[in-house]
């Protein structure tokens, strides 16, 4: 896990060390424990510049950039390959000498050795840049769900790639205009992940699953190595597989040389990873040695505070000495959440993240580099009770099946008026657009040039919130949900120096989720149904049968009006108000009845403005 | 024209320009509304590239003009009479045309490739008027590639990539590179193709050609060329441009016409930034097309005749009002 940076000019020559080296700076808590850059000889003028957090093979031998002897080949690379050892094997079978304990020297040769075709064998999360010696192109990727971020940014003359668009903004010398088409769609939806668009103009993010090159005379190229299976394809999940795949994800993630945490909520998904990491512990680099749990100081968030659940769990497990209570008052200080603004870049959709923001620094301050934590699972496996069980009813009552639309209403796991709110979808658009732009409070903060400028998005944002529950599972997964949860975690994480390895996101368990049938992975009256089913005979029942209600940083996403928004709304600058009526929006916030609303969206774009471009 | 087109073959927004692969500058102009694809008109502030954004994967490219093509486009599609068809399109009569700018600059014996040969109008008068010629080509679709090719002799290949380095002294793309999703990667294998003073010659729509309505922007035309932006497109392939502006042939008003040499030390190079002027021009073009009530209507009209009469009795219609002469270019 570490930050990294590659900078192509196609210009006249040009020295670029000094403009890579800031903007390796601002990459520094993503990599505390070493920098290095190399430089290209050969025209175009390319660096690459690496921050590195040090996890696999700590010593100094296993740098980065990282220069194969045979080729000349370079690599930078953020992440990590978790099936580095089987791989390195394969390599070792074929010839290749090592000389690290390093997954970064197994992409190095795995490149020469198979080309683009490394990138399918691969089981891990990366994002990378390879300046390939023999054709001069520069070839960057990202894993298949795109779990580490990567950016680009290319202006004609100069391409430049990097883990976060701050180094980006640092090499430029400032940040590009506020994406409109972006922002709309955030207020809108609480989505910006949809297409590969930032909310800059003109930085992108690179899209996962795809191999890219840029040649040395400027041209770009882009192939798929991975494509997501469709029913029909693999074989579904069961429990027993289920559990089996999950067991080996969370064994692969727990190797590391440096010591391992994990996150505990107390829910579900996280009592899973830390049992299995518990069960999977064999090896002093094969351990797990701490869990964490966020609590609050505040008796009157105690609806909130899984806590004592989790203390429950630790000590039925055996091992109540590895588990840590870190606790915070929910709300945080005006310092706080602008920092908290700043390190993410872009405007985030729940302020709940904070937990994990603070959860993570605690957890660093202890010595830990490696947290392994439940993402992913609420996407995969149907987690979302208030998201997904009304559409299952929407699309009983769409193909006739009264019947059955009439049972699944009868488990009252939603509010009837979240099916009123689904079927709002169905009306025709000239309808749905003004009812939203009345009635939802972000985009009743969305000001009226832009609000005009864009509305005509509103059709492929009503087609989207039609997708029937299958399309919506998977759409969740590969398009909106998830990577919105990945870029939140990734920033929060790595702001504090962690690497977080989710299981949940090993792409064999993936797969075979996404041709599992969506009913059958929520369930009727839970949700996640296969995962409770999977794990039923060797957890707790309080853990496997409780609804999931909670969750890191619960109390904050409901504290909206409380947060210290006054003073961080004042000296806004004017340009703000092309985007949001900041003055309906302090009215709002002002309302006694605003606590968890879609509000916060606006607030978010009000506060990253204020960061980035006052 | 249907009213929601099968998008499952378009590819990743990855917000680069098609022609140069820059982000940022890129202008964002409307959707695209002949197919109601999804696809944005984008213009780019460094090239001056002006493009449908996403395009197609490889395999949803071959999908959209095996199966989609010819029913999007009434035009294309003959109804009852071929022989009318050919006549009202007038593929040979603008092909004879093309070949007479050309054929002088061509020696005897010359292999002579063209890219997306369509029905084969253009190879079957140049095997006719210049039997010297050897003939090659490519055509992604095989069922009406030799339609129109009389007795000539094609020697059809997958596509340029498969032809062997400095292969041929000509090459020829007639309303092709406007639907290929890679311009410079298709020019930079005609450029490998061809010998050292190898002639290549390019026809494409003009972006300030007379254009009055938004249908003239569909799915299958990714890019639109203005005189600088094919030039630049030519010239960073490594091309000598010989000629490049309004089409030399009235009957093919609308349309560009380059012509360019390959030199025998071939040096590709990231396309250059186009000048304000060029990049403004475009924009005010561009802007000057909106989208009324009356295109509305006109739309709705058009895809209720194709539900009720086909595509084959629209397409009739359409070819009798633009029959030839003066007609639309054709392959």
């Amino acid at each position: 896990m570490c930050g990294l940076i590659a900078v192509r000019a196609f210009s006249a020559a040009q020295n670029l060390e000094p403009s890579v080296r800031r903007a390796l700076a601002s990459l520094a808590r993503r990599g505390p424990d070493g920098e290095g850059l190399a430089t290209v000889e050969q025209a175009p003028a390319t660096v690459l510049g690496h921050r590195r957090l040090a996890i696999y093979d700590t010593r100094s031998v296993a740098a980065q950039p990282m220069r194969c002897p045979h080729t000349g080949n370079s690599l930078v690379f953020n992440g990590a390959i978790y099936n580095f050892r089987s791989l390195r094997d394969e390599l070792r079978a074929a010839g290749c000498v090592f000389v690290t304990d390093s997954d970064t020297e197994v992409l190095l040769h795995g490149w020469r050795i198979w080309g683009e075709a490394l990138f399918a064998r691969c089981n891990g999360m990366w994002a990378l840049v390879i300046w390939d010696a023999a054709s001069g192109d520069l070839v960057f990727c990202r894993d298949r769900l795109g779990v580490k971020p990567l950016y680009l940014c290319h202006d004609g003359q100069t391409a430049i790639l990097a883990s976060e668009i701050s180094a980006i903004a640092e090499f430029r010398g400032g940040y590009p205009a506020p994406n409109p088409e972006t922002l709309f769609d955030f207020l809108v939806t609480s989505y910006s992940e949809q297409s590969q668009a930032t909310f800059f103009q003109g930085i992108q993010a690179v899209a996962p699953g795809q191999v890219y090159r840029l040649s040395r005379s400027g041209r770009s190229r882009t192939r798929a190595y991975h494509h997501w299976p469709q029913p029909g394809e693999l074989e579904p999940l069961t429990p027993e597989a289920l559990r089996e795949l999950l067991a080996d994800a969370v064994s692969l993630r727990l190797r590391a040389d440096v010591p391992v945490a994990s996150l505990l909520s107390g829910g579900l998904d996280s009592s899973i990873i830390t049992h299995l990491a518990l069960q999977a512990s064999d090896a002093p680099q094969h351990r797990l040695q701490g869990a964490f749990t966020y609590a609050y100081q505040e008796s009157e968030h105690a609806a909130f505070d899984e806590s004592a659940k989790a203390t429950a769990f630790m000590h039925a497990s055996g091992n109540p000495d590895l588990h840590r209570i870190v606790r915070f008052a929910a709300i945080p200080s005006a310092d706080e959440l602008m920092h908290l603004v700043g390190m993410q870049g872009e405007p985030f959709a729940t302020p709940s993240i904070l937990a994990g923001f603070r959860t993570y620094r605690t957890i660093a301050e202890q010595g830990f580099k490696v947290v392994l934590g439940g993402e992913g699972a609420d996407e995969l496996l149907g987690g979302y009770t208030l998201r997904y069980h009304p559409l299952a009813v929407r699309g009983a009552l769409h193909r006739g099946q009264w019947r059955q639309a009439a049972r699944l209403m009868g488990h009252q796991t939603f509010p009837r008026t979240l099916l009123l709110n689904r079927m709002i979808w169905d009306m025709p658009l000239a309808m749905i657009t003004p009812l939203l732009r009345r009635l939802r409070p972000s985009v009743q903060a969305i000001s009226g040039d832009l609000w005009a400028a864009q509305r005509h998005r509103m059709e492929a944002i009503r087609d989207n919130a039609r997708m029937d529950l299958e399309q919506r599972l998977r759409d969740d997964q590969l398009n909106s949900l998830l990577p919105r949860v990945l870029r939140m975690a990734d920033r929060t994480s790595m702001d504090a120096g962690i690497e977080l390895r989710s299981p949940f996101m090993d792409y064999r368990l993936i797969e075979r989720a996404l041709v599992t049938p969506a009913a059958e992975r929520v369930g009727e009256q839970r949700s996640k149904m296969l995962l409770r089913s999977a794990f039923r005979a060797e957890l707790p029942a309080s853990v496997v049968d409780t609804p999931k209600n909670t969750g890191f940083g619960h109390a904050e996403q409901f504290l909206l009006r409380r947060l210290p928004w006054e003073p961080l709304l004042e000296d806004l600058p004017a340009e703000l108000g092309n985007v949001i009526d900041v003055a309906s929006l302090r009215r709002r916030l002002r309302d006694p009845h605003t606590e968890h609303s879609t509000l916060w969206q606006a607030l978010a774009v009000a506060l990253w403005y204020r960061r980035f471009y006052a | 024209m249907p009213d929601t087109f099968w998008q499952r073959g378009l590819a990743n927004d990855s917000g680069q320009c098609r022609l140069c692969g820059a982000t940022l500058g890129q202008r964002h102009f409307w959707t695209e509304v002949y197919a109601n694809s999804g696809q944005q008109l984008r213009r780019c502030g460094h090239c001056a590239g002006v493009y449908l954004a996403p395009g197609f994967t490889d395999q949803g490219l071959d999908e959209f003009y095996a199966e989609h093509y010819r029913q999007l486009f009434p035009a294309e599609v003959p109804w009852f009479s071929k022989e009318r068809f050919f006549s009202w399109r007038g593929d040979r009569a603008v092909a004879q045309q093309r070949l007479q700018l050309i054929a002088p600059q061509l020696a005897p014996g010359t292999r002579l490739f063209e890219l997306g040969s369509g029905f084969g109008a253009f190879l079957g008068e140049a095997a006719a008027q210049r039997p010297d010629l050897q003939l090659l080509a490519s055509e992604p679709d095989v069922t009406h590639c030799s339609t129109l090719l009389g007795r000539a002799q094609v020697h059809f290949v997958a596509g340029l990539d498969t032809l062997e380095p400095a292969s041929l002294e000509g090459l020829v793309a007639f309303h092709t590179l406007e639907h290929v999703t890679a311009p410079l990667a298709t020019l930079d294998l005609a450029a490998r193709a061809l010998r050292p003073d190898g002639q290549l010659w390019i026809e494409v729509p003009d972006l300030f050609g007379d254009w009055t309505s938004r249908l003239f922007v569909h799915p299958a035309h990714l890019s639109y060329f203005c005189q600088e932006s094919l030039r630049n497109l030519a010239q960073a392939a490594g091309f000598e441009i010989l000629s490049c502006g309004p089409h030399p042939l009235p009957s093919l008003h609308g349309n560009l016409w380059l012509h360019a040499r390959r030199p025998a030390a071939l040096l590709q190079r990231p396309l250059h930034a186009e000048t304000e002027q060029t990049i403004e021009a475009i924009d005010n073009r561009i802007m000057r097309v909106d989208w009324r009530l009356r295109d509305s209507l006109k739309a709705l009209a058009k895809r209720t005749a194709m539900r009720l009469l086909g595509p084959g009795a629209v397409g009739e219609w359409q070819r009798w009002r633009h029959r030839h002469p003066g007609g639309e270019p054709q392959k």
